[in-house]
């Protein structure tokens, strides 16, 4: 990227590996990261999502030619909710319903709000990936 | 009076999957038509899910490069080369040359059988059976090379974390290259014969369109991508393995409809068969596996993408310094594929309904990761099922 | 009389599935294969008789499983009307737009069938099976009048007493055109496509209502091959080698069939429903109608360009 992230874009903590970088930032600073890596014509390549033990984390995947750029997001338990991302990046859809199944994470705002991959009947109240 | 004429033509829904002749693997589209025509499409996915992502945090590490090669048969040897680069990243294991160009030569050669696998498909799909028996039979080549090189057609088992598991010989590389001139001339033909089609031309050409503004927006990766004009290639972006030390260009095409699909990937099995000569050609001496401390990775995490041959594959692997790796995530290609689906289908008639569906190459192994409906009986299975391995 | 009939009927049976494990057989070998073994179709049609017939829930019962009997009905009345092996039929006369009509039935029964069986894929392969049969039966109709109109009569004994295709060949090769379509071999197994719609028509039967619905299509392959033999190439030809006529007859028919089908299935892939109305409404209806008009006006040009021969 022309730009370096941590100028732009307020981090608790940033980690440059290689072509790899890690930026934790949060909840209310995702718009911003969010405009500002659209600006530097990045791709989102996916989302992941992680049971941290004692916190939700959700992890976004930006790719820019070989680099890519890890933008993490905390989430307590209590309120896992995290707003879409399909308005800059409308590739999110299929990823973010993968939190939503796997994860039980709330994405608001979402248009297509199906679990992807559970089927229609799952009825266990535990999402697949948190660790219980 | 204009309800009448807007009601002329009765909607029909018609569903292709799970079961289908037209998928190799299940997966329900259901597709609302209107005559011949195509008008509405949606998708449901998870018929092949394997919990392969929660599997991966139960077991030890020894466990998971076999576990991952598993998700799929067809790139079967890109996602454990990604994981094992991953691990190697988070623990700096430097591996050795000749490793990487081994991998490298698996790498390529998956790339042709998949892509020759493809034709044959994208044959079937549109009543060509003989296109379909005549790519499989010379794929199968390639296949008794990998059993040669292996000892297995896919699954092969020889990726470790710090290298490679099995050497390559002198007569191997030798007889490898003999087969590889030997697929050149395949290759040809196949192009010639997909290509100088008129019948092929009449049923694919415009058919499955997607402009790059789209290709771009929904994510599309890989040859899929490549087929509507976007010029990325891991290979050439990422450099990983021994792709640094050859010159790549990635292989692109104009309208993303079938025929644009078939040009990038035929195009791209002679690219793969010249580099996969040339990895031959400057197979570097040296050992094929890295000594390290395997008794603990420290923690650490590391994402990175691999191109497979349907497109760009990312792992992103995270360990906390015991036994067990933290989170792996795995996302494949098809996954970013499928939201190109859409405009692909919209507008199309029912008989394109399969050839759209081939045309960017879905493997829908790769892209569900957990099955629910045990053999036999329907269960629900609970997240305790699975911890306590009652799956 | 009776003899004949039986003959006759033993004969189409035999001959109609050993074509089918010709032509499999052929197409295995352009596609560098061994094939299945040339009786085939005869453990096919016995095995299927041996299993149960299902009759799903949302259909009309009545249509669905009358759909094959009525197939294999008209074909078998087919049978004894063309002139299999001999100058005359198994039962002596025959009409020329009694056979048309009976060998449009089996696609009808593929219709009836296809619309009864309550899957979107029967409706779709039924609406398919419309329009291919409105397709191709219109150069064969034509070819068949202009013959018609130069023999003078619609009696298939008169009319195979020449061999017309030194007449009229341009309504002959209309007529073999039309082979690949009446076969539903690609590119036109449009209404049969099982990669696209599941075998259409054919996908809720089993047991001996398929083997039936199958055997009127493999009946209706042999009889309409063996119509066009009759016609263009005529009975005139046993009378060289008379005792060997069902051989010549057969191995004609086999030619055409593995020639023709079986060329095209190997060499190419499906074409879409709307193209078949175009291709064939064009050339192949314009050759008949072209030989057609020709002959009314009284033009013989066979006989000017080939008149030394004793054409």
């Amino acid at each position: 990227m022309k730009r370096s992230f941590e100028d732009f874009v307020p981090t608790i903590q940033a980690d440059h590996k290689g072509l790899n970088s890690y930026y934790r930032i949060t909840l209310d600073n995702l718009d911003a990261a969010l405009a500002f890596l659209k600006e530097e014509g990045t791709r989102l390549s996916t989302i992941t999502g992680k049971d941290a033990r004692d916190h939700l984390e959700v992890l976004y995947h930006f790719a820019f030619w070989g680099e890519l750029h890890t933008v993490i997001v905390e989430l307590p338990y209590e309120k896992p909710e995290v707003p879409t991302i399909t308005n800059h990046f409308f590739n999110a859809l299929l990823y973010e319903r993968e939190l939503i199944g796997l994860l039980g994470i709330d994405v608001l705002g979402i248009p297509d709000p199906r679990p992807l991959e559970l089927p229609p009947k799952y009825t266990d109240p535990t999402p697949p990936l948190r660790r219980v | 009076m204009a309800d009448v004429n807007e009601r002329r033509f009765a909607k029909l829904k018609v569903p292709i999957g799970p079961s289908h002749p037209a998928l190799e693997e299940p997966a329900r589209f259901l597709f609302e038509v209107e005559g011949e025509k195509v008008v509405d499409v949606d998708y449901e996915l998870g018929f092949n899910h394997r919990s392969i992502e929660r599997l991966c945090q139960e077991r030890p590490f020894s466990k998971i490069v076999y576990l991952v090669e598993r998700i799929c048969g067809i790139c079967s040897h890109a996602h454990p080369l990604n994981h094992v680069e991953r691990v190697e990243d988070i623990a700096d294991i430097e591996v050795p040359e000749r490793a990487t160009y081994i991998r490298t030569i698996y790498a390529e050669l998956e790339r042709i059988h998949s892509h020759m696998l493809w034709a044959g498909i994208a044959g079937e799909e549109i009543g060509y059976h003989t296109l379909f028996m005549y790519t499989w039979r010379e794929r199968e080549k390639v296949l008794d090379l990998f059993e040669s090189l292996s000892g297995n057609r896919v699954m092969h088992g020889c990726n470790r974390i710090g290298g490679v598991k099995w050497n390559i010989t002198e007569e191997q590389a030798k007889s490898a290259v003999g087969t590889l001139s030997y697929l050149d001339t395949v290759a040809d033909k196949i192009t010639k014969a997909v290509l100088k089609d008129s019948n092929i031309a009449e049923r694919c050409k415009g058919v499955g369109g997607l402009s790059k503004e789209d290709a771009i927006r929904l994510g599309a990766v890989g040859p899929n991508a490549r087929a509507s004009g976007v010029p990325e290639d891991t290979r050439v972006m990422c450099k990983y393995a021994a792709y640094g030390d050859f010159d790549l260009e990635p292989l692109t095409a104009q309208g993303g409809d079938v025929v644009a699909q078939a040009v990038v990937r035929l195009s791209e099995i002679k690219q793969s068969i010249w580099l996969t000569k040339e990895l031959f050609a400057n197979l570097p001496d040296g050992p094929i596996q890295a000594e390290y401390d395997n008794e603990v990775i420290p923690p650490g995490r590391s994402v990175g993408r691999v191109e497979a041959p349907r497109g760009e594959l990312l792992h992103y692997v995270e360990t906390n310094g015991t036994n067990f790796f933290e989170r792996i995530k795995i996302r494949s290609p098809t996954l970013a594929n499928i939201q190109s689906y859409v405009p692909k289908f919209l507008g199309c008639q029912v008989a394109d309904i399969p050839i759209i569906a081939a045309s960017i190459d879905p493997c829908f192994s790769c892209t569900d990761r957990m099955t629910v409906i045990k053999a036999g009986k329907r269960k629900i299975v609970s997240s305790r099922d699975l911890k306590l391995g009652r799956v | 009389m009776i003899v004949s009939v039986v003959g006759a009927l033993v004969y189409a049976f035999i001959a109609a599935l050993l074509l089918q494990g010709i032509r499999r057989i052929v197409v295995a070998h352009s596609q560098f294969r061994k094939g299945p073994s040339i009786f085939q179709a005869f453990y096919d049609f016995f095995k299927l008789i041996s299993k149960e017939s299902l009759t799903p829930n949302v259909t009309s019962p009545l249509l669905f499983n009358l759909a094959p009997i009525l197939s294999v009905a008209s074909m078998l009345v087919a049978a004894l009307i063309i002139p299999l092996a001999a100058p005359t039929s198994a039962v002596g006369a025959g009409d020329l737009i009694l056979v048309i009509y009976l060998l449009a039935i089996p696609p009808i029964a593929l219709i009836l069938g296809g619309s009864a069986s309550g899957s979107p894929y029967g409706a779709i392969g039924a609406a398919r099976e419309v329009a291919l049969l409105i397709a191709y039966e219109t150069p064969f109709i034509v070819a068949m009048a202009a013959v018609a109109i130069a023999a003078g009569s619609f009696q298939l004994s008169t009319i195979s007493a020449t061999a017309w295709i030194s007449v009229m060949p341009l309504a002959a090769i209309a007529a073999i055109w039309t082979l690949p379509a009446a076969a539903a071999v690609q590119p036109f197994d449009i209404a049969e496509a099982e990669t696209e719609i599941c075998s259409g028509p054919y996908v809720e039967y089993s047991g001996p209502n398929l083997a039936l619905l199958q055997l009127g299509q493999w009946l209706k392959i042999f009889l309409y091959a063996s119509l066009i033999a009759a016609v263009f190439f005529g009975t005139a030809i046993y009378h060289f080698y008379p005792g060997v006529n069902f051989v010549i007859q057969f191995v004609i028919i086999a030619l055409l069939v593995t020639a023709f089908i079986a060329f095209w299935q190997a060499t190419t892939g499906r074409t879409r429903v709307t193209r078949v109305l175009r291709y064939y409404w064009a050339i192949p209806t314009m050759l008949a109608v072209i030989d057609l008009v020709l002959y009314v006006v009284g033009v013989r040009y066979m006989h000017f360009l080939f008149g030394w021969a004793g054409v």
